[in-house]
């Protein structure tokens, strides 16, 4: 029973914290001896009779790979290879790749990949199916698995031997392991752009792997890639009364500016008090109708506007209401000086 | 006539008669007392630690500030107009505003 941490046990709290962001963002790439090593275990543990293991380079591929050799059975026989398969430059790649990696293997050496990965393809294309989620997420989980490594390492609590597994699962991007014993495994990231432990690029993608897959983020938020790459001036109202979500509609909020948006979605002037307004606007579904506060901030001499309740029908409702920290006010909050 | 009401940026400072009672003292920072600080700038609301000047807390964090001296102290921030505040005791606030996603009330920190 541990009731208290030593200070070198706290100490540790936030090494492990540390280790676990960086091995989820490391964009080393994935030790294929390492990977082979793991696919096999990982069908030990499955109890399936291990095949090969794969490594492409990303989620994409990991998807389409997965799709293709799940149609595989272990005892299958296969064809001879097809010729003039029409696939794109990229998919000719990864077959070249996944192919070499079987034949060093002596795995599906005679696998018709060409016109396996076009009927996937296809299949993807009338949409019969949809984004395959891996077996383990690997890096990606990497915070869960030194949460429990913390624990073991420093606490001394000890685990059933399967926690291995997952420790060496971060080494790698997404596993597929398929029930055929093939195993597909994607590389790490190939880059990643963040703001603190937050996702965000305000230039392009925050995160893309060697495959082309990628995506945007703002503030840890994932983003359309419209968002992060308009021009804060370009950005029209019309799109932010579009985003079904709200994370999203925050971001696009932020980057515009407040008091833009607030004009630009015709907000309604409710009451005036000299240089002070109360406005209405309508933020949209799900959020509906607020107030802002508009004044002047007398310090910099610049406009800035704030949310204030809804009930807030005057400026000197608003002002109160952002006084209502104030355990001790009872009347108007009117200071005598403000700078 | 004294001065009741100020506000310097987002913080408060309401004049009140006497300080509650089960408060704390609040130690200075590098010879001042933090009224407010912005997360992100890092810019702050102090006045100076000296004699006579005192900041108090209670068990939910509200502040109270107690000036003794005869000579007004100065408010100070890194982007806003000084202020100087009288002999008095007050209770220091900060403006609040509504998150309309979240429909929560935060303080505002600038």
């Amino acid at each position: 029973m541990i009731d208290e941490l030593t200070p070198d046990q706290e100490k540790q709290l936030a090494v492990f914290c540390e280790k676990g962001i960086e091995t989820g963002l490391s964009t080393k790439p994935v030790n294929k001896t390492a990977a082979k090593k793991f696919g096999k275990k990982l069908c030990d543990f499955l109890k399936r009779p291990y095949k090969a293991t794969i490594i492409v380079d990303g989620p994409y591929h990991a998807f389409l790979s997965t799709v293709s050799f799940a149609q595989i059975a272990s005892d299958v026989k296969l064809k001879p290879r097809s010729k003039n398969q029409d696939l794109k430059e990229d998919v000719k790649k990864l077959v070249q790749q996944v192919e070499k990696q079987l034949a060093e293997q002596n795995v599906f050496d005679d696998c018709d990949l060409e016109k396996l990965f076009q009927n996937t393809i296809a299949t993807i294309k009338s949409k019969k199916t949809s984004y395959v989620y891996p077996y383990l997420e690997g890096q990606v989980f990497s915070y869960y698995v030194y949460f429990y490594k913390y624990f073991r390492d420093v606490l001394g609590i000890k685990y059933e031997a399967d926690f291995e597994l997952l420790e060496d699962s971060v080494n790698f991007g997404l596993i597929y392991p398929l029930e055929n014993g093939i195993v597909i495994i994607s590389e790490r990231w190939k880059t990643i752009e963040r703001k603190g432990t937050q996702l965000h690029c305000e230039t392009g993608p925050a995160w893309e792997y060697k495959d082309g897959s990628k995506g945007w983020s703002l503030n840890g938020i994932v983003v359309p890639q419209w968002l992060v790459e308009t021009p804060a001036e370009k950005l029209d109202p019309k799109q932010f009364s579009e985003i079904e979500n709200v994370e999203v509609r925050k971001e696009f909020i932020r980057k515009m500016g407040v008091e833009i948006l607030v004009h630009k979605l015709g907000a309604k002037e409710i009451d005036k008090q000299g240089d002070y307004s109360l406005l209405e606007v309508d933020l949209g579904k799900q959020v509906g109708n607020w107030r802002y506060l508009k004044m002047m901030n007398p310090s910099i001499g610049a406009w800035h506007m704030e949310c204030v309740g809804r009930d807030c029908n005057t400026v000197q409702e608003a002002i109160n209401f952002r006084a209502s920290m104030l355990k001790s006010l009872k009347n108007d909050w009117k200071p005598e000086e403000l700078t | 006539m004294k001065q009741q009401q100020k506000q310097q940026g987002d913080v408060l400072i309401h004049r009140i008669k006497s300080l509650p009672s089960d408060l704390k003292n609040r130690s200075p920072k590098n010879g001042s007392f933090v009224l407010a600080e912005g997360e992100a700038t890092g810019h702050s609301h102090t006045v100076p630690a000296i004699e006579d000047v005192q900041l108090f807390e209670d068990e939910k964090g509200n502040l109270y500030l107690q000036v003794e001296s005869a000579k007004p102290v100065k408010l100070s921030h890194q982007e806003h107009n000084p202020q100087m505040i009288d002999k008095g005791i007050y209770e220091i606030g900060q403006v609040v505003e509504v998150d309309p996603f979240e429909e929560s009330i935060n303080k505002v920190q600038d």
